[in-house]
């Protein structure tokens, strides 16, 4: 099966039908430059494979075009064979590297599930008439080298060949570059005046070889059944998942909690032998007469560590408890007032009653996303430190299990003068480890607010509040009596009586900022009252308004 | 009991308290004011509380807990250096010296903590972690979570009103992480409690000069309950000392007339 314009189909497939009509090229920049590497549509303007985008747009005016990637081509033609797999199970993919791809499909002995070779064929054509393959080749033949030939050769007909002694009666019409040999030779062997497999067939083997060397004659017998081509098959995925079906309905906890474990044990045994740890976990409660509980755990490195993954459930778990909770509650509010539901006793008793009233009758476990984890290698002396590390990260993707990521936070220190914007969320979590060291260094962004790369200079020299409100509030405050109406404060109303200020510090002036008009020049004070509470207020400037922002707590 | 040892030409005495002090499972403040407060160095494993009167509280759990996470094998004492000064002794925070620092977690529903003052008392924002739960049962949650983790660290959250049960799990729960817990709570709150140790701090008027609080054990097995330390914290270096307590001096007969 023969994709000569893969690249292209799948860009197609990515922008949607919308766009279906309009021309459209592939380009790799080199240097600056952008040169064509697929063409589709807008060949008959004349666009060839290996202009400049600019000369392909001078040409064609309304081209559009995408940039090349050949790693994702190659991936998108592995996923491809994988849904092929369906029809037989060695299925090879090949990727040119350019815009052409190909796959291999061994159907020997698969024929008979699909009542012969030509329902086979007709099946894989309307699958890729299904994908809008639309250019894509299918060809059978007894070798993969003629099949590609013949797909390569053939107008998008599928092409049947019969048995291998007719092969090379039937290859002998076609060009040279239906071999799969590079360009350069088969352009030679034109040159020579050799254009058809049949003319090649004439020559001599010793002198094709000193000629062209081993390659030609390599492709030659693979084509003709002379030599194995061995097909590199791709590996399909097991997915990686444990089910529990029980005898009758289990409703008591320690019993789910335990097969829980037990099937975690089990994925873990799994993920162990394929070195891999779970990205995602799923788990399902079957529940009789009712829709399963489904709850997905999204970790934030890869993990096969049995006792992190159980907590994990347990934190979920907790959560889908909560949710239904908050329904039967408004469920019963409505309809069934006297039913009597227990809510507010302990947290086990809830996860029986409101989690499964009924019980369970199976519990599945699957695991759809996984990687491939290393085990770190650490320091003997560093293991305690390190052991800390990962309990801590864990606690912290248990904590955003439940609270979500926004409500767990690593404060970083931001420079800014105005005080609400000199800290910020720091680099997120998912991440992977090294955080305790990585944090003391910043990355310098631009714009207004650029994260320190020296940790000690940005902490301001004058105290800061550790109680800093989230919205300053209004308040009053009498002030010394002075010509310009910047005296300094004399008494503050808190609670509703007027407090004398027995010390105070400041002005510590915050202009505002040009480029923001939201914000206002501030003059900061540290007021203390008689009683040693200290209060963090400024005046605007502009409005000569108090407000109390913080308390040095 | 004083421990006397010999080595590099030099004579080096460690009190009773000390030694205490660098068993494992006990941390220390070392800060000798405080210290002489809990002889027996404060528990790991179990939940402290801090009976805040208003406008103070934050500082003390910050003391508390950076006592708490400084270096797991020396006590918590490689993060501060003693400088005596005219007035006693002075803690300093000296970044060279932290060895492991123990993650530090502050469970925050109210948004009040501002991170760039906890930073300028010398902690580590590398390794904090603030928690910010939307309501009072997630709060209780993360609190009870936070304190099982193993990781050993702290954790510092405010709570209102705790029943005995709700104390006692966190007490547990703690047991169970190995880490330290501060608990704030309003001084008018002071109900059931099931912390190891108990604190009331309140503020005291300053001289001028840098902002003091009272500081006084409550509750504490082996402490000198009632003895209120005062500490203050100075404005220009941002360094908590304990300060002797605020007196009225006989004014000069001089001066009165």
């Amino acid at each position: 099966m023969l994709l000569p314009q893969w690249s292209i189909d799948r860009c197609r497939r990515k922008r949607g039908r919308k766009e279906e009509g309009t021309p459209l090229v592939v380009v790799e920049s080199i240097a600056a430059r952008q040169l064509v590497v697929a063409v589709d549509g807008a060949a008959a303007q004349g666009v060839r494979v290996g202009m400049t985008l600019a000369q392909a747009r001078a040409l064609c005016p309304a081209i559009e075009h995408a940039e090349h990637d050949p790693c994702g081509d190659a991936r998108g033609l592995e996923g491809l064979g994988r849904w092929m797999i369906r029809f037989t199970p060695v299925v090879a993919a090949e990727f040119s590297g350019r815009a052409a791809g190909w796959l291999f499909l061994d159907v020997t002995g698969c024929e008979r599930l699909y009542g012969g070779l030509r329902p086979l064929v007709e099946q894989v054509g309307e699958a890729l008439a299904r994908f809008r393959l639309g250019a894509a080749r299918v060809a059978l033949a007894p070798t993969a080298g003629a099949a590609w030939a013949l797909a390569f050769a053939g107008g998008g007909a599928a092409w049947i060949v019969g048995d291998g002694e007719a092969l090379s009666g039937v290859l002998a019409p076609l060009p040279v570059e239906a071999l799969r040999i590079a360009p350069d030779q088969a352009g030679a062997l034109r040159h020579l005046g050799v254009a058809s497999v049949g003319q090649l067939l004439k020559l001599s083997r010793k002198s094709l070889h000193a000629r062209f060397g081993a390659e030609l004659l390599r492709r030659l017998d693979q084509a003709l059944g002379r030599a194995p081509e061995p097909l590199v098959a791709i590996e399909p995925w097991a997915p990686v998942g444990a089910t529990m079906e029980f005898e009758g309905v289990v409703a008591a906890l320690e019993a789910l909690w335990g097969v829980l474990r037990h099937l975690i044990g089990q994925l873990v045994a799994d993920l162990a032998r394929r070195g891999c740890g779970a990205r995602r976990v799923d788990v399902e409660f079957r529940r009789p007469h009712a829709p399963a509980v489904r709850k997905s755990i999204l970790l934030s490195r890869p993990s096969r560590d049995p006792e992190n993954l159980f907590n994990l459930f347990r934190c979920a778990l907790e959560e889908v408890q909560r949710a239904q909770e908050a329904k039967r509650q408004r469920t019963g509010r409505g309809r069934h007032r006297g039913r009597g539901v227990r809510v507010g006793a302990s947290p086990a008793d809830a996860i029986d009653t409101v989690l499964c009233p009924d019980g369970f009758t199976g519990v599945r476990v699957t695991v759809p996303v996984f990687e491939r984890v290393s085990d770190e290698q650490i320091r003997l002396l560093d293991a305690a430190a390190h052991a800390t590390a990962r309990e801590f990260e864990s606690l912290a993707e248990r904590l955003r299990i439940r609270l979500g990521a926004a409500a767990v936070v690593r404060p970083e220190l931001v420079e800014s003068h105005v005080p609400e914007r000199a800290w910020g969320a720091g680099e997120k979590l998912e991440d992977g480890g090294g955080r305790m060291e990585s944090s003391e260094v910043g990355v310098q962004s631009s714009g207004e607010q650029s994260k320190i790369k020296n940790p000690k200079s940005k902490i301001s020299s004058l105290p800061r509040p550790l109680h800093l409100l989230p919205v300053p509030t209004e308040i009053r405050v009498i002030v010394a009596p002075s010509e310009d109406r910047e005296g300094r404060p004399v008494a503050v109303m808190h609670g509703g009586e007027v407090r004398p200020i027995a010390w105070a510090a400041g002005p510590e002036r915050i202009a505002a900022q040009w480029w923001d008009a939201r914000t206002r020049t501030r003059d900061y004070f540290a007021i203390e009252e008689a009683a040693g509470r200290r209060w963090w207020v400024f005046r605007v400037a502009e409005t000569n308004r108090w407000y109390l922002h913080g308390v040095f707590e | 009991m004083r421990l006397i040892t010999c080595h590099g030409g030099k004579i080096h005495t460690t009190s009773a308290d000390a030694m205490r002090a660098g068993r494992a499972g006990v941390f220390s403040f070392g800060l000798t004011a405080l210290d002489r407060l809990m002889p027996t160095g404060l528990a790991r494993g179990s939940v402290h509380e801090i009976l805040a009167a208003e406008g103070s509280g934050m500082t003390f759990a910050v003391v508390l807990a950076k006592a708490a996470t400084s270096g797991g094998e020396d006590g918590g004492r490689g993060d501060f250096k003693f400088e005596i000064s005219d007035l006693g002794f002075e803690i300093k925070n000296q970044k060279s010296k932290i060895k492991n620092p123990l993650p530090l977690v502050w469970c925050d529903p109210h948004l009040t903590l501002y991170p760039p003052a906890l930073a300028a008392m010398g902690i580590d924002l590398g390794r904090v972690l603030m928690v910010r739960p939307g309501n009072e049962a997630d709060h209780v949650w993360a609190v009870a979570e936070c304190l099982r983790c193993r990781g050993g660290g702290a954790t510092v959250a405010g709570v209102g009103t705790l029943s005995r049960i709700g104390a006692r799990k966190l007490q547990l729960a703690a047991e169970a992480g190995g880490g330290v817990g501060v608990l704030m709570r309003p001084a008018e709150m002071a109900g059931e409690n099931a912390a190891a140790t108990r604190w009331l701090v309140a503020p005291a008027p300053s001289t001028g000069g840098g902002q003091r609080w009272r500081v006084e054990l409550v509750h504490g097995h082996g402490g000198c309950v009632g003895q209120p330390v005062f500490l203050e914290v100075r404005r220009e270096t941002g360094v908590v000392r304990a300060a002797p307590p605020v007196v009225d001096r006989p004014v000069p007969q001089e001066a009165r007339a």
